[in-house]
């Protein structure tokens, strides 16, 4: 059994001891491998991709164009040439579709194999095939319909149908770019390819033929052997091409004479017809004047009956109001005395209820009199009943009196008989006994009679009172009479009034009654009134209204005869047009006829064309890319591995050194200097060598798709193919390999050549020496001792500088580069379209444009409120030559009002700023164009416009970023090119630039005649802007690897400067420096290192920058040249924020260094 | 009565990995102020780990450790770089000077941190380098650089000057006269001064011997005489 290498312990052990080191080291390897590698293999990868796609469809190796089409004996032909080993004609061209070109293909069906995406291929013969970038711009989708002006295309009834259904999507490998060739029409750029089956076409003729040769397709397209090959195959078919050519030619001319003279039969017959039918159109013109005239007068009477009949109607209105007017007059009066007769009514009423309670008041009196009379009266009739009582009584008593008066009388006269008989007797006493009894008898009698006398007296008293009283009681009767009648008279009075009120009352009554009348017979005035004001309104209203009507029916009248009129002269017009187009037309017929005769007569040969696919746009461009990304390879890994075999040489130096007595031990013990130093190229080598084989793993598969996948945006292919490339691996492993070990060999060989003996002392530490700086005293005394230390530590470790500055530079420089290329790509846009051009879209006018649709066009801008200002201006896409070569689809751009124009386009020198006057006699051409063509200002370009070339002296250059531009003015045009240019594009300002508001113009201006198309610049902007993000994920990988370079460095290097150093730290430490001082003092050098790194950076960065923006440019745009300044200060922070990160981490660990350290004994 | 230096049964012990060493392990010991100390001992006896402690560069894992009446052993890591850089001068066995200083330069890095310092051209003229002020320590032989060392542990005016092995890397008259300048020092500035040394030949010339054997103090030995160092042969 073998022993174990103990040195192969060591070595091990040594690697897990130092496994941050190691891992350092092993990562910038695989960094610098990775993107060596990489950048490498992204070529072929991209290539071997292409290839496998091309090879898959079967694209063409070459392709046959005639001038004069291609027939099935030309395919035939073909095919029997050597080396042929399929052919396939087809049919195509350009048609236009709404605002697109599309150049339309028969359906190949053995070469060019379209790549079949969604849908399936079409078959019958209105069935077509789209691509799926046309089908997304114009909106369409599987099912709807794509329908070809075939007219306009002067393609008419080359298709049996102009109307195709999509049933399918579909890349064609002869369109990888965007690019799909140029057209004879509209902005002069096919847009999308249309493939339809070979039965649409009714051409007799192929447009081309496409072929494929024998032994080419095993071969690597873009590799020289298959450019020999394709090469030697095109040279053999020169004869055979000029042959076909002349058989062809004989053919058309026969096939054309024979139409022509068909045509010229056609041009007699329509001769004849023209005549005819322009005599029956006077005759009818001829009518249509007489009606005409009729209709004016007829009119003109009408007018006249309406204003007499308008007289008369407001003659009788005017009546009708005075009328109403008087009326109303009238019903105002008899208002205003109704009112008075209703007061006068009121005042009488008021009146006579103040007689009435005066009336009432004095009846009230009369009654109470009434009263107190009767109550008199009947005290009276009492009084009067009392009296007659007492004269009942008297009367009564009387009677008494008088039957007493009577009895005595007869007492008496007997007494007297009595006394008369006694004195007739004897005296006697019988005579005195009677005389005595008679005297008794008398002096009885007597006292009677007084007595009687006394009640008569009494009784007549009696009378008399009641006489009196009678008396009185008549007076009293008599003023109750009298009251009674002056009562009567009262109530006779009152009666009187009563009667006299109830009259005033009637009369009131009556009054009231006639003011009601009066009232209504108001009322009834003023509704009449009212019914009379409406019927005047309604009058007037009639009368405006008929007026209006009549009015209305004139005016129509007037309005159909002044149509009939302008119809008359359109009519006329038309005719004299008709008449002259049907003269000149058939003068035109007559002349082509002629001119056909000619042509025909001097049909050229006709030419054919053999090309190869050198001649295919997006194929070629694709090469070229993918070409230049391999010149990343050259600059970018370079910095990696420089930076790489430093950090080496560092690492390993100090590990020789750490290891010095070691290695004399080993000497002593007898190992060869070899078997030493296996340990330490070992070391360098297992971390590069495993440290290349991650990176060119990582590399050979991230890098190339994330390029590939960024320039898909461009081209149409499909997904990645690796093609395994172990000579680029092994090489840019090998490469790391070389460096590092080499490094390591530089590091060791001076410490393995040396005696054990002088190895096993300890080395003198690197002496101290004065610096330059030193000799600058004043400087130099104010600067304490950390700074001086700083200095000189600078200057001692020399290699550990560079190593530093070229990290932090390359880390810089990176950064710069980043920022500066998405700064650059996307500057651009707004410099492009804020700066140099800003208008906001542009209208393409067709070629055919009449003077007259211009006109409504521009008439058409004046008025929508959404264009500020338009400028019309001539340009076409033309073929330059210059030294550098051909470069297609520059814009000619021919200027007529250069003032107006100033507004539209600035043309500017990119580093003056100052502006280009468009000269009198020359061009002014786009920067780019300028660098593609190799030219300056004085040098000669051709232009190839249309079938002419002309040679044009570059004026002036002038900043431009997208596509390429040649500024000429009109004149110089005409100058130029011996005619006037035709305006067909127009470029538009705006108020508003939203979508939406582009969008109301489009809508508007593409209805118009002679708009062939409308583009918005925001529209282009945004779709530019979309395509360049993927630049973006380039600038974060190229910040990542600036970030892990910074990293690795900044790391290394700290950790050297820590280990390397740990005894004078210690030492440091020891004499009381606290952390933070310990760690100043070597940051001071960090950052002198890292601010001395970035200013290099800085620079480096602007080359490194300028460099790869020219290298991944692509030919039609030009991004910015410089990096602008906030990417110089987005490295300078971001190298500072990398380089402060690592700095704290090491912080930590030189907190970590133990103070022992100092005591060690040097090793 | 309180001792300028005291070490109270101070012990320390190190893990390594799963073993725990004790290098030091519970020493007692005591230094007045301005003496010239020696602690003696033979390789591994823990007289570098007493050092250390002493010197604040590390801290003890038991007992107390008082300077001038401050509890060292009770400082922050803060405070200890505070202690070293005020009141310790420390004189290596390698002297360890920054490289990239002349003599002077090295003195005043020193000087420059600290409260009060000496002057640091008058210290390397008191240790006899007036002449060599400008050199980078490579130009100065390894007694020079030890002078150098001295002078700058000196400058900074330090309570206590820590000496470990200063002699061991030079030949014997070079570090007899180190030694004298050492002595001197004590001796005319009352400087304290604390020599670590595993040359037991050196004990005579100090006033107080600490010996040290397998992390415990053997015995203190005070010598009334010091021996001058002229007097001293090993």
């Amino acid at each position: 059994m073998v022993t174990k290498n103990r040195l192969f312990t060591d070595a091990l052990r040594e690697v897990w001891k130092t496994r941050n080191r190691f891992f350092s080291l092993f990562l910038l390897c695989a960094l610098a491998v990775c993107f060596l590698s990489g950048l490498r293999t992204t070529a072929p990868d991209m290539q071997y991709t292409a290839d496998l796609y091309f090879d898959a469809q079967k694209l063409m190796d070459v392709r046959v164009l005639s001038t004069m089409g291609l027939t099935e004996d030309d395919l035939t032909a073909l095919a029997g040439r050597e080396g042929v080993l399929a052919v396939e004609g087809s049919r195509a061209f350009d048609a236009i579709c709404g605002d697109r070109i599309l150049g339309v293909q028969s359906l190949p069906r053995t070469l060019n194999l379209p790549a079949l995406r969604a849908g399936r291929l079409p078959e019958a013969a209105d069935e077509c095939l789209a691509e799926p970038g046309f089908l997304a711009a114009a909106g369409l989708a599987l099912g709807d319909s794509v329908v070809l002006d075939l007219k306009a295309s002067d393609h008419e009834g080359d298709l049996v149908t102009d109307t195709f259904t999509i049933v399918g999507t579909a890349d064609s490998p002869m369109y990888i770019s965007v690019d799909r060739g140029s057209s004879s029409l509209g902005t002069g750029r096919v847009n999308a390819i249309l493939f339809v089956p070979d039965s649409a076409f009714t051409l007799d003729y192929y447009t081309a033929a496409y072929l494929s040769v024998e032994g080419l397709e095993a071969l690597d397209c873009y590799g020289d052997a298959y450019e020999d090959a394709a090469g030697a195959f095109l040279d053999a078919q020169e004869g055979f091409a000029e042959e076909r050519a002349r058989l062809r030619h004989d053919e058309i001319v026969g096939d054309a004479q024979a139409e022509l003279d068909d045509a010229r039969q056609e041009y007699e017959d329509a001769k004849a017809d023209a005549d005819r039918e322009l005599a029956d159109a006077w005759q009818e013109l001829a009518d249509a004047r007489k009606e005409l005239d009729d209709g004016w007068a007829e009119l003109e009477d009408g007018r006249r009956e309406l204003r007499e009949k308008n007289a008369d109607a407001e003659a009788e209105l005017y009546d009708a109001y005075t009328q109403l007017q008087d009326a109303i007059g009238k019903y105002h009066d008899g208002e205003v005395e109704y009112q008075d007769a209703v007061a006068e009514l009121e005042d009488g009423q008021r009146e006579l209820l103040l007689q009435q309670n005066a009336l009432d008041e004095s009846r009230a009196k009369l009654d109470e009199q009434q009263a107190v009379l009767r109550e008199k009266r009947a005290e009276a009739d009492q009084s009067q009943a009392a009296l007659k009582e007492q004269k009942a009584v008297l009367d009564q008593q009387q009677a008494a009196l008088h039957e007493q008066k009577a009895a005595l009388e007869q007492g008496l006269a007997q007494y007297e008989q009595a006394a008369a008989q006694v004195s007739a007797m004897p005296d006697g006493p019988e005579k005195e006994a009677m005389s005595a009894q008679l005297a008794a008898q008398k002096a009885e009698l007597d006292g009677g009679m007084e007595q009687l006398e006394a009640g008569q007296a009494q009784l007549d008293e009696g009378y008399v009172q009641l006489q009196e009283g009678q008396a009185r009681l008549d007076e009293g009767y008599a003023q109750l009479q009298e009251g009674q009648a002056q009562l009567d008279q009262g109530y006779a009075q009152l009666q009187e009034g009563q009667t006299q009120l109830d009259l005033a009352w009637a009369e009131v009554r009556e009054g009231q009654a006639q003011l009601d009348e009066a009232k209504a017979e108001l009322d009834d005035a003023w509704a009449k009134i009212l019914q009379g004001q409406a019927d005047y309104r309604q009058g007037t209203a009639d009368l405006d209204k008929a007026i209006a009507e009549a009015q209305q029916e004139l005016d129509d009248a007037e309005k159909e005869l002044n149509d009939g009129e302008k119809e008359y002269a359109d009519g006329l017009e038309e005719y004299e047009d008709a008449k002259a187009d049907a003269e000149k037309e058939l003068d035109d017929a007559k002349e082509k006829l002629d001119d056909a005769q000619e042509e025909i007569d001097k049909i050229e040969k006709g030419e054919w064309y053999v090309l190869g696919r050198d001649t295919l746009a997006g194929y070629v461009t694709y090469g070229s890319d993918s070409e230049r990304m391999s010149n990343l390879a050259d600059v970018f890994p370079i910095i990696f591995f420089l930076v790489a075999a430093l950090a080496c040489l560092t690492t390993m130096t100090r590990m020789v050194e750490e290891q010095r007595t070691q290695i004399g031990g080993l000497k002593a013990l007898g190992f060869t200097r070899g078997a030493i130093s296996v340990k330490y190229i070992g070391y360098a080598f297992a971390a590069s060598f495993f440290g290349g084989i991650v990176g060119a793993a990582a590399g050979c598969v991230v890098i190339p798709l994330v390029i590939y996948n960024a320039w898909k945006i461009m081209y149409t292919l499909p997904d990645m193919e690796f093609l395994f490339q172990p000579g680029i691996c092994v090489l840019a492993i090998l490469a790391a390999v070389a460096c590092t070990v080499g490094a390591s060999l530089a590091a060791c060989l001076s410490t393995l050549t040396a005696t054990p003996a002088s190895l096993m002392r300890p080395r003198a530490p690197k002496a101290g020496k004065r610096v330059l700086l030193e000799r600058v005293g004043p400087l130099w005394r104010r600067m304490s001792f950390t700074w001086k230390v700083t200095v000189r530590n600078l200057f001692r470790y020399k290699r550990r500088f560079w190593m530093t500055v070229a990290g932090i530079g390359g880390c810089t420089a990176l950064i710069v580069t980043g920022f500066g290329i998405h700064y650059s790509i996307f500057d651009i846009l707004t410099m492009q379209y804020d700066e140099i051009t800003p208008y906001n879209a542009s209208v393409g006018l067709s070629d055919s444009i009449t003077g007259e649709q211009l006109d409504a066009v521009r008439r058409h801008l004046d008025e929508d409120p959404n264009v500020t200002s338009y400028l019309a201006s001539y340009q076409a896409t033309v073929d330059v030559t210059g030294d550098g070569g051909v470069v297609e689809g520059v814009n000619l751009f021919a200027v007529d009002d250069m003032d107006a124009f100033r507004s539209y386009v600035h043309l500017r020198h990119r580093r003056t700023g100052e502006p280009v006057e468009l000269p009198e006699d020359g061009i002014v051409i786009t920067e780019k164009l300028s660098e593609l063509l190799e030219v300056q200002v004085g040098d000669a370009i051709t232009v190839d416009a249309d079938d002419r070339r002309v040679e044009l002296t570059v004026g002036d250059i002038t900043e431009n970023y997208v596509y390429h531009y040649i500024y000429l003015t009109e004149d110089y045009y005409e100058a130029l090119f011996g005619e006037r240019p035709v305006q067909n594009s127009i470029l538009l300002n705006f108020a508003d630039d939203s979508n939406a508001a582009s969008d109301r113009v489009s809508t508007q201006v593409m209805k118009l005649r002679g708009v062939s198309a409308y583009t918005h610049i925001a529209y282009i902007r945004d779709t530019f802007t979309d395509s360049m993000a993927s630049i973006d994920y380039a600038v974060v990988i190229i910040i990542l690897a600036a970030a892990a370079l910074a990293f690795v460095v900044l790391y290394n290097l700290t950790n050297i400067n820590i280990t390397e150093r740990l005894r004078e730290l210690a030492t440091l430490k020891v004499l009381g420096f606290y952390d933070l001082e310990v760690t100043a003092y070597v940051y001071r050098e960090n950052i002198f290192l890292t601010l001395f790194g970035i200013l290099l950076g800085l620079g480096m960065g602007r080359w490194l920058h300028a460099w790869l923006v020219r290298t991944v440019e692509v030919n039609m745009v030009m991004f910015g040249r410089t990096a602008t300044p906030v990417c110089y200060v987005l490295a300078v922070v971001l190298t500072a924020v990398f380089s402060v990160a690592v700095n704290i981490a090491a912080h930590r660990s030189m907190k970590k260094i133990d103070m022992v350290e100092s005591l060690k004994t040097v090793e | 009565m309180e001792h300028y230096i005291s070490f109270e049964n101070v012990v320390k012990r190190y893990q390594m990995g799963e073993v725990e060493l004790t290098a030091v392990d519970g020493v007692d010991f005591s230094i007045e102020k301005g003496e010239f100390a020696v602690i003696v001992g033979p390789s591994g006896a823990g007289k570098t780990t007493v050092l250390n402690m002493l010197g604040g560069m590390d801290t003890c894992t038991e007992g107390r450790i008082l300077v001038d009446g401050e509890l060292v052993s009770g400082y922050s890591p803060r405070q200890l770089t505070g202690y070293r850089r005020y009141d310790i001068g420390f004189v290596f066995q390698f002297y360890n000077l920054v490289q990239n200083l002349t003599a002077l330069e090295n003195v005043e890095l020193a000087a420059q941190i600290c409260r009060d310092p000496l002057d640091a051209r008058t210290v390397l003229e008191h240790v006899g380098l007036a002449d060599r002020l400008g050199n980078f320590p490579a130009q100065l032989s390894g007694g020079e650089q030890q002078r150098v060392a001295i002078a700058r542990a000196l400058a900074k005016n330090p309570k206590l000057l820590l000496c470990d092995e200063p002699t061991g890397a030079l030949d014997y008259v070079t570090g007899k006269s180190i030694l004298k300048l050492l002595q001197d020092t004590s001796r005319e500035r009352g400087m304290t001064v604390v020599v670590i040394t595993h040359n037991t030949a050196l004990t005579p010339m100090a006033d107080r011997v600490i010996h040290i054997k397998s992390g415990k103090v053997e015995r203190v030995d005070l010598n009334d005489r010091p021996a001058p160092v002229e007097e001293i042969e090993w």
